[in-house]
């Protein structure tokens, strides 16, 4: 079942993604390309294999529980769009069924 | 089958744990207190090109917790991501477990022995947990900030999330599940379970059965900050469902807010798409892969659980349920008061006291059991002299107050109790030991006609004295005085 017009626009709003009208078509294309081929990937006989057949060898490393600080956390906050302090600023949390803010308006 | 309008309370539950560092990356969780964003790292503030590793001592905690449960813990278990926007998340996805979590089924204990009810869990998984967002309006309102300010410091910090089966009838079961659930991470010494503080947190889902005992819509009730706002928030859930029902309207699937200054549940409107986390496996992380020595282990070192310690009290020091319950609710208590057994103490005198004294100066002094200074040794060893009647339980309790504020000996402080010069002893001790034998003549004939074979009234005697003397006298001397008159 190929993407529509509204699941792009619904997964741009999910991701707070600016998607303009000439954009919708090729990324509509696009993703319709990837499923198809996932589609594919489908129709093969998979039956008896374990999923994580090819995982097991790169079994995860566990870290052992060790503090160390960093120190450019200085650097990150110079490099935020907006600071206050020791903070991050960011705008306004939206209230659900509040307007949205356009991306510009957001920085 | 459930009865009509019955309640249907399941729990979520997330529980920070106690590790040093953060679940994916070397960050301290030490964030309460901290100036924000001291505990950041490229890792937990989402900055690309990195990679999390996981923390092993958060998935043995998570492990412990699992077995602890009697929970099914999976050797090969993934990370999936949760995507969902918004500023305390800097990589806009949490690191979850979805559809193959670490630990499945198990159940926890509540209710009292006749009545005990064994609730089901449903999963256990190992996640982040979010930064903090601080709200700039001056009244403080989200709805009225201008902008908001993130401290990303507690980013990261590992979480268990814990869920019930919907196994929960009243909303004071929800509470004694709760109440079990954080004194067991306290005894396993995987989080300190404090809700005040955030490190327990606790959602509930809640509905009320249709009329042929169908279950109902379910609102999810956020933000109850202690036991009481838990009980309280389902309590008034509970009367605005019925209501709700009763005239004829249709409950909405909603999550509601618990607002305890004002003792109401609201609503957050519409969020039809909140709930579309688009989960998928990520990428960063392979899966979690366990041998069967790591998780073996880890249950050789569970401790004997809350809930068998309890009964091993009521059974073999005779105490009474609600004893128990007060001794084994906080895991330092249940400690001391073992070694209390250990060095001799009569159980019940030493339950007594340490309900009574102990944790009285524990919640005056708002220390805990760790940082009391009175040693069981020293604390038994004033228990003793009150067994054996040297000194009176009026007398104790003031011995007891010396003895904590200065970590005195009995002895230390019995000395200190009183001046060497108001020491009772010689004559004026004898004329003394008369004068209380006067008064308990019977006692005085029946322990000469034989009727004190384990020696109890003599010592009830010697109490009597040590009292009258105000602890200025010696317990030998008057044991002494009393054999020469008694044995005469
Ligand atoms: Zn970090």
């Amino acid at each position: 079942m190929p993407i529509g017009k509204d699941e792009i626009l619904r997964i741009a709003r999910l991701g707070r993604l600016f998607v303009s009208e000439e954009e919708v078509g090729p990324l509509q294309r696009h993703l319709n390309g990837i499923l198809e081929h996932f589609e594919r990937l489908k129709r093969l006989d998979l039956e008896g294999i374990d999923p994580f057949a090819l995982e097991e060898e790169a079994t995860g490393f566990l870290r052992e529980d060790a503090v160390s600080a960093w120190a450019g956390r200085e650097e990150v906050l110079q490099q935020a769009p907006n600071r206050e302090g020791d903070f991050f600023r960011v705008p306004r949390i939206l209230e659900e069924n509040e307007e949205e803010v356009s991306p510009d308006e957001r920085r | 089958m459930r009865k009509p309008n019955t309640p249907v309370i399941g729990l979520e539950i997330h529980v920070q744990m106690k590790t040093g560092s953060k679940l994916f990356c070397a960050c301290s969780t030490d964030y309460i207190g901290a100036v924000p964003n001291t505990n950041v790292c490229p890792v937990c503030l989402g900055l690309p090109g990195t990679l999390p590793v996981v923390n092993r001592k958060a998935v043995e905690y998570a492990v412990r917790t699992g077995l602890a449960l009697g929970s099914r813990i999976g050797l090969s278990t993934r990370f999936h991501r949760k995507n969902y926007f918004y500023p305390d998340l800097p990589k806009a996805y949490q690191i979850s477990q979805y559809d193959v979590p670490l630990a499945v089924g198990g159940h926890l204990p509540i209710g009292e022995e006749q009545d005990r009810k064994w609730i089901r869990i449903t999963r256990l998984h190992l996640e982040e947990d979010a930064g903090k967002l601080v709200h700039s309006a001056r009244d403080g309102r989200l709805g009225n900030s201008e902008y908001s300010l993130v401290d990303y410091n507690r980013g990261g910090v590992p979480l268990m999330e814990i869920v019930s089966e919907p196994e929960l009838a009243t909303p004071s079961e929800a509470r004694d599940f709760v109440s079990r659930l954080r004194q067991l991470v306290r005894f396993l010494g995987v989080s300190d379970g404090d809700m005040e503080k955030g490190s327990l947190r606790v959602d509930a889902n809640i509905s009320l059965t249709g009329p042929d005992g169908e279950l109902g819509t379910k609102v999810e009730v956020k933000n109850m900050n202690s036991l009481r706002a838990l009980e309280r928030a389902l309590e008034y859930e509970i009367a605005r469902q019925q209501e709700c029902l009763g005239r004829g309207e249709r409950i909405l699937q909603e999550t509601r807010h618990w607002d305890d200054g004002k003792g109401v549940t609201c609503g957050t409107r519409g969020k039809e798409e909140a709930h579309d986390y688009r989960y998928f496996p990520d990428p960063d992380l392979p899966p979690l892969v366990l041998s069967r020595d790591f998780v073996e282990e880890q249950r050789r070192l569970l401790p004997e659980l809350p809930w068998d310690l309890k009964e091993r009290f009521v059974r073999e020091h005779r105490l009474s349920i609600e004893d128990a319950s007060v001794l084994t609710e906080l895991p330092g208590i249940a400690k001391y008061y073992e070694k209390c057994i250990r060095e001799g103490a009569n159980p019940l005198r030493a339950a007594n006291w340490i309900r009574t004294e102990v944790m009285r100066v524990l919640n005056e002094k708002r220390i805990s059991i760790e940082a009391f200074a009175l040693s069981p040794e020293k604390f038994c060893g004033l228990l003793a002299r009150i067994e054996t009647g040297a000194v009176s339980t009026t007398l104790a309790k003031e011995l007891f107050e010396k003895m904590v504020d200065e970590n005195l000996s009995v002895d230390e402080a019995l000395k200190k109790a009183g001046s060497p010069s108001g020491k009772v002893t010689g004559d004026d001790l004898r004329k003394m030991v008369n004068l209380v034998l006067e008064r308990e003549r019977l006692t005085v004939e029946e322990i000469q006609t034989g009727k004190d074979a384990k020696g109890k009234k003599r010592s009830f005697l010697c109490g009597l004295v040590m009292r009258e003397s105000k602890g200025q006298a010696d317990p030998g001397e008057v044991r002494k005085i009393l054999a020469e008159i008694l044995d005469r």
